[in-house]
């Protein structure tokens, strides 16, 4: 019992130690620009530290990455904030997530002048309170080890040859999942889309909480196609060098996703903000999301490796209209729900 | 309760010892206040008392259906979960053998992996081209996975089990191995059968952690989703936290997401009233001589051996598929995965975003966090019992339902409170780790507080008195008399403080400053940027850690068995 209380005091004495290093104090503190942004933006391994890095020494800045979650997550904290805003500029919400942002006011509009390199219709907020930044398709990825004969449109996909092959993700938890679910609505109508996910049913292995574990169990082998996006492929190739895994694009067209950032409302630092939206669209931080991010960068004319060859595009990209999606997503869920409990 | 007819003094320090008491719910308002900041959001639309959002929860047949799914599989797990964990606490009891501190030790480490780490672990070794199945399929010669395992309400249950009956093991473990020599000796005397014995010795005397265990374990499924969604096989089974996370979270419909908040949090507050009900404090029985386990001989051996295997298949076989596929690597593009370092090797490597420092720091933080929570619980939550079952509070059936509550509350729920404060107080950096401390610390408490008042149940404290009147400071006792007999569910509570706070996300994503990165973080940003096998590898990293923190919080211990 002794060793317990020498244990006891000698973590004690070790807890303040460990606190100390982890802040470092800061000296004469440069000017700061608050970004932010979802999960895997800020990652050691994502897009945003080596464009923070290549900005702050553009400009003599201190920038931070602040990244409480993902894309929903970094809005639900824009918003909770929006009468005392911590941050300066967001990242990351996307073409579904506009008209709550449009709504809730929490950004400020500009428009940079290298928009002009920007694809029209990319530029989903014709406000430009959200600026696209890159974009992709949701797409059926396949294992090529285990499936021979994919699927060639949604239709097919119901086919009973993909009994219990397929992996999606559950809308009410997941942006791709989500994705799926109004790329059925755009595809099918109103009056067809809840039928299709009755005929769909019996192919679904599992449907998954996060694009993160349903993509696990695909490269697990669990299931020879999943919901991913139509870039998917260029990661395989560009860092495991495999083309073991291929995206499908369907006769019917594939569903848009389209990443955008805007400036908070309340920031004191508007034109550093500015700054940072222009420098996200060089060709430098175009090049750098491609890689990182694994989509395609909004900017055109932006150079892209051979990896690029594997991400897909089609001539029928789907999109439904935000105000729609805004006033039907509750409805359209409950449905969802009630059609695939059954 | 030993106090009447003591000497004035004790009477006094009785009175005056209410003043804790009233702390302590002071201390339980950091916790509740966020809370109620949040929930309180269900009672109001657009700024006026309303009841609408909780006639809406009411009103949709699918709640209901989804409440009587959540406590029909959150029941079902907790059953399964202690009627395996029984059979497995007997034979740590009347056996020693190797390893049994470290396997002792490690049952709480289920708790530090994120969800989505078991879930793959259980994918790589239940899954359709898993483990046991590619063994299965090469041994029978057929094509077709033949273990359909996952995907079903039988994974669910299989997975919740995993989870949880190391937990109901480590509970019964420190309330048998408490029973006193004499009461096996004197139930031999009058010729008890082992049926009798267990009945009327045994079970008596476990029944409290029993209780407790289930209470948990039964809670903790309550608030389970991913795992439901994903091993069930998709919606068809999910449970109230998954709309409680839609609507919060990606609705960001505070006010329908709190009122189900709060639906689930009544179905938890009757869960503990029953429980509380049904708990009773037992005769004392501290400072007796105990049981010595048995060596393992001839007989029990090869009983034990198939025992040990077929645990060793189930707790091990998700785990050590994890670990193995972080060493797996292959090389060319079209070669076979074989052993390798690669994954650690970039883990490690001088690069100092994504290499050893950035590993480093994730490690670092993960302790800073884990540390200060294991401290701060099992400080709160052992003063906490004192003060309750030594009636030194006022309202002590009230304080004791406000220290288990939390366990009813998901993180993600506790951290937006805390966010909700926040942003309305000017903080700073210091605020943001006290918030994620606090958030942990409370999601902790109810573990160190069930396990330490559950055995403090069970001594009335005669001892205590003795000390007190030959003349011992009420410190002293505390140091040496007090303490020492708590030591087991000190530590076991500790542990689970520990292995809480190690493997906690949403708090910290929520609520700390940006680059505290901690070791679950990195394995999320791993997986977001497709390296599956690099977050295996982190979780090898993570479950290491663990396990030598849990060894050296188990070694503490070990002193008081020598006594």
């Amino acid at each position: 019992m002794k060793r317990v209380c020498l244990v006891l005091s000698l973590l004690a004495v070790l807890l303040p130690l460990a606190a100390i290093g982890q802040n470092e104090p800061e000296t004469a503190a440069p000017a700061e620009l608050t970004v932010y942004c979802y999960d895997s933006f800020a990652s050691e391994w994502g897009a945003g530290p080596s464009i923070a890095q290549k900005f702050e020494e553009m400009y003599g800045v201190k920038v931070i990455l602040d990244a409480p979650g993902d894309a929903v997550t970094v809005m639900t904290k824009a918003i909770m904030e929006k009468n005392d805003p911590k941050g300066d500029v967001i990242i990351g919400l996307d073409n579904n997530l506009l008209s709550r942002a449009l709504s809730e006011d929490i950004l400020l509009p500009y428009e940079p002048a290298s928009l002009s390199g920007v694809d029209g219709d990319l530029v989903f907020d014709k406000t430009y309170h959200l600026i696209p930044f890159d974009w992709g398709y949701f797409a059926l990825c396949y294992d090529t080890e285990l499936l021979s004969d994919p699927p060639a449109s949604l239709k097919d996909l119901t086919d009973p040859r993909f009994k219990e092959s397929i992996v999606l993700m559950d809308p009410r938890t997941s942006t791709p999942g989500m994705g799926f679910l109004l790329w059925t609505i755009s595809a099918f109508g109103e009056e067809g889309w809840k039928d299709y996910w009755k005929a769909l049913a019996p192919n679904i292995l599992t449907i998954s909480d996060s694009w993160s574990t349903g993509y696990g169990l695909f490269t697990s082998g669990e299931a020879p196609l999943v919901l991913s996006y139509s870039t998917s492929p260029a990661y395989h190739v560009e860092w495991e060098e495999t083309t073991r895994y291929q995206a499908l694009m369907f006769d019917e067209g594939n569903y848009l996703q389209i990443e955008g950032m805007g400036i908070l409302k309340g920031t004191g630092q508007e034109d550093l903000a500015r700054k940072f939206i222009d420098f996200m669209l060089t060709e430098e931080s175009q090049n750098t999301l491609a890689m990182s991010n694994i989509m395609f960068p909004a900017v055109g004319s932006t150079p892209l490796p051979p990896s690029f060859d594997y991400a897909l595009k089609t001539d029928k990209g789907l999109m439904l209209k935000d105000d729609l999606i805004e006033s039907n997503s509750e409805r359209w869920i409950q449905e969802w729900v009630e059609t695939v409990s059954r | 309760m030993g106090g009447d007819g003591l000497p004035l003094t004790m009477k006094g320090s009785r009175l005056s010892g209410r003043l804790p008491g009233a702390s302590l719910l002071l201390v339980l308002l950091l916790f509740y206040l966020p809370l109620a900041v949040i929930l309180s959001r269900s009672l109001f639309s657009e700024g006026r008392l309303t009841g609408e959002n909780l006639i809406f929860v009411f009103s949709r047949p699918l709640y209901g259906r989804l409440i009587l799914f959540t406590l029909a599989q959150a029941f079902l797990s907790a059953l399964v979960s202690l009627a395996a964990a029984l059979p497995c606490a007997a034979l740590f009891v009347h056996y020693d053998f190797p390893l049994k501190k470290l396997l002792l030790s490690s049952t709480t480490l289920s708790f530090i992996l994120p969800p989505i780490l078991v879930v793959l672990g259980f994918v790589i070794f239940w899954g359709n081209r898993g483990t046991t199945n590619n063994l299965l399929m090469s041994i029978l010669n057929r094509d077709e996975p033949p273990l359909k395992v996952l995907y079903s309400f039988r994974a669910i249950i299989l997975a919740h089990a995993f989870y949880n009956i190391p937990l109901a093991l480590r509970f019964f473990y420190n309330q048998w191995a408490a029973l006193p020599r004499s009461h096996y000796e004197a139930a031999r005397l009058f010729g008890a059968s082992r049926g009798q014995m267990f009945g009327r010795v045994i079970w008596p005397r476990i029944a409290p952690a029993a209780a407790s265990s289930f209470l948990i374990i039964f809670l903790y499924c309550f608030m389970s989703f991913a795992i439901i969604l994903v091993l069930g096989g998709g919606p068809r089974y999910s449970t109230l936290e998954v709309e409680i996370y839609r609507l919060i979270k990606f609705n960001l419909d505070f006010s329908r997401g709190s009122a189900l908040a709060l639906v689930e949090t009544l179905f938890c507050l009757i869960a503990m009233l029953i429980y509380l009900k049904s708990d009773r404090g037992e005769e004392d029985l501290a400072a007796e001589e105990l049981l010595a386990p048995a060596k393992l001989t001839g007989k029990v051996l090869p009983l034990f051996l198939a025992y040990l295997l077929l645990s060793a298949l189930f707790f091990g076989g998700p785990m050590i598929a994890l670990i193995g596929e972080s060493f797996r690597y292959s090389p060319t593009k079209t070669g076979a995965a074989r052993f390798s370092l690669h994954w650690y090797g970039r883990l490690f490597s001088p690069d100092s975003r994504t290499g050893a420092e950035m590993t480093f720091r994730a490690v670092r933080n993960s302790l800073y966090f884990a540390l200060w929570t294991t401290a701060a619980a099992t400080l709160t939550g052992t003063a906490a019992a004192f003060l309750v079952h030594r009636k030194r509070t006022v309202l002590p059936r009230l304080t004791e339902l406000l220290l288990l509550l939390p366990m009813g509350i998901s993180s993600l729920i506790l951290a937006l409170g805390y966010l909700f404060l926040s942003t309305r107080l000017n903080s700073g950096p210091f605020w943001d780790d006290l918030s994620v401390i606090m958030a942990h610390t409370f999601i902790a408490l109810p573990f160190v507080y069930r396990s330490v008042g559950t055995a403090l149940a069970q001594t009335d404290g005669s001892l205590r008195e003795s000390a007190l009147i030959q003349g011992a400071g009420e410190l002293q006792t505390l140091y040496y008399i007090e303490l020492p007999l708590l030591a087991k569910p000190l530590i076991t509570g500790a542990l689970f403080a520990f292995a809480l706070s190690m493997g906690e996300i949403n708090a910290v994503l929520i609520l700390s400053s940006p680059e505290r990165v901690t070791i679950p973080i990195a394995i999320y940003r791993l997986i977001g940027s497709y390296n599956y096998p690099g977050a295996c590898a982190m979780g090898t990293l993570l479950i290491l850690l663990s396990l030598g923190v849990f060894f050296i919080m188990n070694t503490m211990d070990r002193g008081n068995e020598l006594q």
